[in-house]
């Protein structure tokens, strides 16, 4: 609320209301009256009632289906005998009731039936909050059925994700057991690594002076050779490296390249070739950021989606191009080649 | 001149909006004519029950008869005898049958007016919803002049009030608002009438510091002064007090003066002091920051007037078309008409000095130019006179509207009262503000 800036001749009550009013409804945007932030609520409600095809005007149509109950007696008062009848009869009926009242007494039975009018009446308002009560039971029974619905979606959801867990879980052990040539993979990766090596020795021993910041290549953490080959996917760095595109996608599951949203895994079906971004040149050559998708997207554990971040290709000093037909980086990063 | 006040309860200590309005009149014109006033016993204007006794006694230069009430009211019979001619359609005998459930039903009284017309120069009447105006006026129509009192509720809707409103001499309205709404249920233009309201006895020379001293408030508060009834808005000024007390103001008070019939909230700033005398309450008046006025049914707020004839502004409903023509008329209060309204108006009248001040000062220049006792005088006393001039060029003659007969009165042809009045015109009279305008002008 804001300050008035008013001099003492110069009030003009009309002006202050108009200055309120404007004021109000700034505030609220758009000055809607009592009546219509009602009449929005209503619509609102109905909305919510339609959309499960539950009849919105329930209440109205239980009013409507019974007019006729609310005057049944009709309105019994003192003077409601002389206004029974209309005319000549009316006047032949007062003037029988006039007679009939001198022999007769007509209280008791003029009382019965005012207490039956005051009981007619209590029974229509008792219906009115039984319309009222049913309408409520209504909308909040239309409120648990779309929660219900709801939480259906969320447990098939659930399901999904348990799902696909599992599936990629038994891809994993099967990789982990089943190593067809695993002992040809080792005496390679042994016979490249002696061959690294002499290289070395050969070129240290043909360079007399040496460089005099030369730095030892930093070997990547070795891991097992299973988590390699978990990591690699099945096959080896160069078949990986030099393969046509879609050759990643055309080995067994390879779950950490599945970048899609959390939405699409639980929803979509547990496919994680069809769910991986980038195809196989970009996600054997690129950053390890687009190979494996944002952390966060990654359905499989951290460590095999992104790796590290030592042991990204952008962290290792080397300058020198990669030799050709050695192996080039690694998607991973923390793969045992060692550059040249 | 010799005028006879006819008014359903009188005395020192009964409270009431109408009632202090004839005292006051009363006792003013008691200073030009001989006055004497016609009520009942009644002191309460629930059940008039009999509680004062039918003597005559003299009250300072007036001279009081009290008559006994023929019966006291029955709150069921009376219910049932408004749902039939407020909400249904219904006959003259209904209305006339709701009246006497009504009362305060003084057949003695009615029996005097008749009895004694002649001896009298003008009765003057007031409030016309109840028996003693109605049969009052039929029983003296040719000397009947009538202060209505009369507010938008259902009972103005009534037939057979019509019919008072044309028979009598003259109608003293208490505004323009007032005389709009009369004029449109009954068709009585051709009725003499002004515009008078009621002054008051507003000290000059109040003691706001005495006040706060007495009831030990020392914050700054606003006030309420009149009965503390669900009918005069004060459940919701409760429930918007409160509310504002919680959200906007730290300081602000609301200090109640008056009997109560409801449930006051235990807030620690709401002060209720109950009855208290006329020195209590202009002094609080004059301490408070401003009047606050919740009733949405008011022909004439003399709190409102007096707060003005202290210089403090006022904050009404804005429902109440009166109020909300009298603020806009003396550009001395503001108004609402919902919680959002009522906490800017004020939280800018809380805040801001200068509005207060403006708005104080222009209500004391209206108080006194159109309700200072010598202006209500005169205006009444140049009524009376021109009717006694008329009187004497016409030889006293006053056409008389036929009363209905026998078979109109029992046939159920009229609507019901609250339909007429939700037709009747709504709103502050606008003609009334350009000529106010007008007149600030000049």
């Amino acid at each position: 609320m804001s300050d008035f800036s008013i001099r003492a001749p110069s009030v003009d009550v009309e002006e202050i209301m108009r200055h309120i009013k404007t004021r109000i409804s700034d505030k609220r945007g758009i000055d809607y009256t009592e009546e219509q932030i009602q009449e929005l609520a209503t619509v609102k409600l109905e909305t919510f009632l339609d959309a499960n095809n539950i009849r919105s005007d329930l209440r109205e149509h239980y009013k409507r289906s019974r007019p006729a109950a609310k005057h049944l007696l009709g309105e019994f008062e003192d003077q409601t005998q002389a206004s029974l009848s209309r005319g000549f009869f009316g006047r032949f009926l007062t003037l029988v009731r006039k007679i009939l009242t001198r022999l007769l007494r007509l209280n008791p039975l003029v009382n019965a039936l005012h207490i039956q009018e005051k009981i007619n009446q209590s029974r229509h308002q008792n219906e009115l909050l039984n319309y009222e009560l049913l309408n409520n039971l209504v909308v909040e029974i239309t409120k648990l059925g779309i929660e219900v619905k709801n939480l259906k979606m969320l447990v098939v959801s659930l399901n999904s994700r348990l799902d696909f867990n599992e599936r990629r879980g038994r891809a994993l052990e099967n990789v982990v057991e089943y190593r067809p040539g695993t002992g040809r993979r080792d005496s390679k990766a042994a016979s490249r690594l002696d061959d690294a090596e002499s290289v070395e020795k050969k070129q240290d021993s043909v360079e007399t002076k040496p460089e005099p910041h030369r730095r030892r290549r930093r070997r990547g953490r070795r891991r097992p050779t299973g988590d390699y080959k978990s990591d690699t996917g099945a096959g080896t760095k160069e078949s990986a490296a030099s393969g046509p595109p879609g050759s990643v996608a055309s080995g067994p599951p390879a779950p950490e390249s599945a970048s899609g949203p959390p939405g699409s895994v639980a929803s979509g079906p547990p496919a994680p070739e069809s769910a991986s971004g980038p195809p196989a040149p970009e996600s054997s050559s690129g950053p390890p950021e687009s190979a494996s998708g944002p952390p966060e997207s990654a359905s499989g554990p951290p460590e095999s989606a992104s790796g590290p971040p030592e042991s990204t290709p952008s962290d290792q000093p080397v300058t020198e191009a990669p030799k050709a037909g050695a192996a080039t980086e690694s998607d991973h990063g923390d793969s045992d080649v060692v550059k040249p | 001149m010799k005028l006879a006040v006819v008014v359903q309860r009188y005395g020192a200590n009964i409270s009431g909006g109408a009632e202090l309005h004839a005292q006051y009149i009363t006792e003013q014109l008691s200073h030009h004519a001989d006055v004497t006033v016609l009520t009942t016993c009644a002191t309460d204007y629930i059940s008039w029950r009999n509680e004062l006794s039918a003597t005559k006694e003299q009250i300072g230069r007036v001279f009081v008869r009290r008559f006994p009430v023929h019966h006291e009211r029955n709150p069921e019979s009376f219910a049932r005898h408004s749902t039939r001619v407020f909400d249904r359609t219904h006959s003259i005998n209904d209305e006339l049958a709701w009246l006497d459930s009504e009362g305060p039903a003084s057949h003695a009284l009615i029996k005097y007016i008749r009895a004694n017309v002649e001896d009298f120069d003008f009765f003057i009447f007031f409030s016309y919803r109840y028996y003693h105006a109605f049969h009052g006026i039929l029983a003296a129509a040719h000397r009947a002049v009538l202060v209505p009192t009369a507010e938008r509720d259902a009972a103005l809707g009534l037939n057979i009030f019509g019919q008072i409103f044309r028979n009598a001499r003259a109608i003293m309205y208490n505004s323009f608002e007032e005389q709009i709404l009369i004029n449109a249920v009954s068709d009585n233009a051709h009725v003499p009438g002004v515009i008078v309201g009621v002054g008051s006895k507003v000290p000059h020379h109040p003691a706001p510091e005495r006040f706060r001293r007495k009831f030990k408030i020392d914050h700054p508060f606003i006030i309420y002064v009149g009965r503390v009834d669900e009918n005069k808005g004060c459940k919701q000024l409760f429930e918007y007090f409160i509310r504002y007390a919680t959200n906007v103001s730290r300081k602000l008070s609301l200090v109640l003066i008056g009997n109560s019939v409801l449930p006051i909230p235990a807030h620690e700033r709401i002060h209720h002091l109950g009855f208290t005398s006329d020195k209590d309450k202009f002094d609080g008046m004059a301490a408070a920051e401003l009047l606050v006025i919740p009733s949405q049914y008011e022909s004439l707020s003399m709190a409102t007037l007096e707060a003005w004839g202290l210089g403090r502004p006022v904050l009404a409903n804005g429902h109440c078309d009166v109020l909300k023509g009298q603020c806009l008329r003396s550009n001395a209060g503001l108004y609402y008409e919902n919680y959002e309204e009522f906490a800017e108006a004020l939280y800018a009248l809380e805040t801001s000095s200068p509005l207060r001040k403006g708005l104080g000062h222009n209500g004391r220049r209206f108080f006194s130019r159109h309700y200072a006792w010598p202006v209500i005088n005169r205006k009444y006393l140049t009524m009376l006179e021109q009717l006694k001039k008329h009187d004497v060029a016409n030889n006293g003659t006053h056409k008389l509207e036929k009363v209905p007969g026998w078979w109109t009165r029992r046939q159920r042809r009229l609507p019901p009262a609250n339909d007429i009045i939700k037709a009747l015109p709504a709103g502050p009279a606008p003609n009334a503000r350009r000529s106010s305008r007008n007149s600030r002008r000049r």
